[in-house]
């Protein structure tokens, strides 16, 4: 599947949520999300500008492939392949045993709507400024920015650890406090 | 997890199902298995004797990594570690795209018994006679054989791979017409 996103940073949650809600989006889910990247010793997955990562998306775990990103001036725009998992601790020992490495550790809280077939992740990282990704065809984002009060200038393309490493942060780790 | 488990070749179905049965053990069913075994291009699971497989067994779909088998007399002796997987499908492209390539399409029917720990299975390949695989703990299987007629002697610890290959039909190959 072709995944096509933007993200708006530095947002207030709580606004952006009662923003959404007046045009009409409903919630569809707000949990933990605990992410692991994985690549082969040579990194062969970064030089191609993909990974692999294992979620645990509140009770789910989901297996995603990224491939590279295509050109756009405002959109990520890339293949993304998922498929749910039973067991996210046995998923993790099989990828270890074709021998891969784990790359990165990600926790974030994920707050989620949707409207007219737009996606809207707000998500909050320990370290950083939530910010809201949008995915959906190109029009359909264009329309509900708009909506939303906000320009394709306003926006952004960065993955969430080119976000990181904007606000100086590891994109590595991003743990909560115990 | 250690599975354990051994083989007996070439056997009557009916005659085996029977005896299985008189001894208390409750049939599950049969059904359809397909299994996908994947490797890297240099061929280093294979050559590792490892497995890595994706498996269809029934409506279910399951994703295994087998290390190498243990040495053991009778035995084969293995760690495995797997997880269901919601679609077969997705999770064959995804592995693809890690620079997996499919190995081998295995086809067969398996009609499946439990008799205590022990969990007992007929695997009929397309193109070799029935086997029996028995897997559980050693002593639980070693008292099973004489109650069913074999002794250890009448054992193997081949995995299918190998099995396929004695019988020298097409080992990466196994499609019911």
């Amino acid at each position: 599947m072709q995944e096509i996103e933007l993200k708006i940073l530095d947002i207030n949650v709580r606004q952006m949520t009662r923003r959404l809600k007046k045009l009409g989006a409903k919630q569809t889910q707000r949990a933990l999300f605990k992410a692991e990247s994985f690549d082969f010793p040579d990194r062969s997955l970064q030089h191609r500008d993909s990974y692999l990562r294992i979620r645990q998306e509140g009770k789910g775990t989901v297996l995603t492939f990224k491939g590279r990103r295509t050109k756009s001036k405002y959109f990520q725009q890339r293949t993304e392949l998922e498929c749910t998992v039973s067991d996210y601790q046995t998923m993790k020992k099989i990828l270890l045993k074709l021998g891969m490495r784990l790359d990165m550790h990600h926790e974030k809280k994920r707050t989620s709507f949707v409207l007219g077939g737009v996606h809207f992740d707000m998500d909050e990282y320990p370290t950083i400024p939530p910010f809201v990704e949008i995915e959906g065809s190109q029009g359909a984002i264009k329309g509900v920015l708009a909506r939303l009060g906000y320009t394709l200038k306003q926006t952004t393309k960065m993955t969430a650890d080119q976000v990181l490493l904007g606000y100086g942060k590891n994109p590595r780790n991003q743990r909560f406090k115990k | 997890m250690k599975e354990i488990e051994l083989k007996i070749l070439n056997i009557s179905v009916p005659v085996v199902t029977k005896r299985l049965l008189a001894l208390g053990a409750k049939k599950k069913g049969t059904q359809l298995v397909i299994a996908e075994h994947f490797d890297f291009s240099d061929k280093r699971i294979h050559a590792s004797n490892q497995i890595l497989r994706l498996r269809k067994v029934g409506k279910k779909s399951e994703f295994c990594f087998k290390g190498k088998a243990q040495k053991s007399r009778y035995y084969k002796i293995v760690e495995e570690i797997e997880t269901e997987v919601a679609s077969l499908d997705s999770m064959r492209r995804i592995l693809l795209k890690l620079g997996l390539n499919v190995r081998s399409y295995l086809e067969k029917k398996r009609t499946s018994f439990v008799l205590g720990n022990l969990k007992i299975e007929i695997d009929k390949y397309p193109d070799i006679p029935a086997y029996l695989e028995i897997e559980g703990p050693q002593k639980e299987i070693a008292s099973l054989l004489p109650k069913i007629g074999y002794t250890l002697q009448d054992t193997n610890s081949m995995g299918a791979d190998k099995v396929l290959k004695s019988y020298g039909v097409n080992s990466r190959k196994q499609i019911f017409r």
